[in-house]
């Protein structure tokens, strides 16, 4: 597993962690059984508190990515869902009204977050 | 075919033999007495009773694991060869249960001539053992040598070399992590260790000092917990093991001038698993028997065990530039 943090960014620590987890699992980089490091150990190696890494994981586990058990490290456990699964594609909504909500409070015009999603999209595709 | 052993079950054939011995020749002496001496002093004087089946449950209990454990061993031997070599530990269960055989035919001897002193049975010991190891290294010298077929998996390593050059010149804080922590490791780590203490509260009345090794040696062992962790940042590679995260290697990756991957045997190679030592180089690892092995500029060579050994040495690479 490869992780970087950027502890300028405007993005929190725990998001970005979050990020990368699930890009490097849609990239092949890390495969589901993979194990990660316990929260001690990933917030002692990236110089972050213990309760971010604690956060990034549950947020990883309530989006069922990793599976969290007690007193052993988290496992990726991806299981592909259908594309038309009613459930995946309500909480994408849920996601991108989100993501809507805090481009529209940070003054940026419909138009431009259109842009910014296509280009986003456009960049993972050719990925 | 798919579960086929690679190590043929028949150099088994003298242990399994004299274990099949000792059951038949315990159910003609059956019915045994319902208590008996069960242990002597060093002159050969009883100073216990209880029943027989004791002595011969444990003879027989242990007689069947160590079979087990040798077949097991044996295979996992097989699988790591590229060539035939002889295998000498292959006769430690001909040892063990020759032994055990030999002081349960003396046992049976003694409840059967009704003798005042049990004398040990020399004569079984050294006999039934060696015929026994003789046997099986002539059939470990006939063993016929068959590659194990690998499944060669090819690592893209695409996606990790674009994600590393995009993040490689950032400011940002970047580590590496993988580990190894093999299903066997945790059992050794914490089944063992509950057997231990539960070992430990059993004696305690016999004396605490046999408790105390048993409860320091379980420590040990559960200290194993959580396997072999390798780390890469910027300016290091470490590589931690169990639960404390002890640091059993710190590197600078600016100190590493050679990185290549090794296919082993860790068996053949290094004897065993963990942190091995041969004449070539350090290893460290839990499973597999793949890795990727660095030579420092000071000509020190270490394997670090890996699943993806590409991937490491693709990351070590790209941080050292």
């Amino acid at each position: 597993m490869l992780i970087s943090v950027n502890e300028q960014s405007s993005q929190p620590i725990y998001l970005q962690i979050v990020n990368q987890v699930r890009q490097q699992l849609r990239e092949g980089i890390i495969k589901p059984g993979d194990e990660l490091p316990s929260v001690r150990e990933l917030a002692l190696i990236l110089g972050v508190n213990m309760h971010t890494v604690r956060s990034a994981y549950l947020k990883l586990r309530d989006q069922e990515i990793i599976n969290l058990r007690l007193g052993r490290r988290a496992t990726v456990t991806r299981i592909p869902r259908s594309a038309d699964s009613k459930e995946v594609q309500q909480e994408l909504h849920s996601r991108i009204q989100e993501l809507i909500t805090d481009g529209l409070l940070a003054n940026l015009t419909a138009a431009n977050i259109r842009k910014i999603m296509e280009e986003e999209l456009s960049r993972i595709k050719e990925e | 075919m798919k579960n086929r052993t690679i190590h043929p079950l028949w150099t088994h054939v003298p242990a399994i033999g004299v274990f099949i011995y000792l059951v038949i020749r315990l159910a003609i002496a059956s019915p045994l007495p319902a208590r008996a001496a069960l242990n002597f002093t060093a002159g050969g004087r009883p100073n216990d009773y209880s029943s027989p089946w004791i002595a011969f449950g444990l003879a027989l209990g242990l007689g069947l694991f160590f079979i087990l454990l040798a077949i097991a061993s044996d295979e996992i031997w097989a699988r790591q060869e590229k060539q035939k070599t002889f295998n000498w530990m292959a006769c430690f269960d001909e040892v063990i249960v020759g032994f055990l055989t030999a002081l349960s035919l003396g046992y049976l001897d003694y409840l059967s001539g009704n003798e005042a002193l049990f004398v040990f049975p020399w004569r079984y010991i050294v006999i039934l053992p060696a015929v026994a190891i003789i046997l099986s290294l002539l059939l470990e010298a006939a063993r016929p040598f068959r590659l194990y077929p690998r499944r060669i998996s090819s690592q893209d390593t695409s996606a990790l070399q674009q994600e590393i050059s995009r993040r490689l010149h950032s400011q940002d804080i970047l580590v590496y992590w993988e580990s190894q922590n093999p299903l066997w490791n945790t059992i050794l780590a914490v089944l063992v260790p509950i057997l231990m203490l539960v070992g430990a509260v059993l004696t305690w009345s016999e004396g605490p000092w046999v408790s105390l090794i048993l409860i320091l040696v379980g420590i040990l062992l559960a200290s194993f917990y959580g396997g072999l962790r390798v780390t890469v940042d910027r300016k290091y590679l470490s590589v931690r093991l169990g639960i404390l995260g002890l640091r059993v290697l710190h590197l600078k990756l600016e100190d590493i001038s050679g990185l290549e991957i090794k296919e082993f045997s860790p068996m053949n190679d290094f004897g065993g698993y963990g942190i091995r030592f041969n004449k070539q180089m350090m290893a460290f690892y839990l499973a597999g028997t793949s890795g990727l092995v660095l030579t420092t500029s000071l000509g020190k060579r270490y394997l670090i065990g890996s699943n993806q050994p590409e991937n490491l040495r693709i990351i070590i690479g790209s941080l050292k530039q």
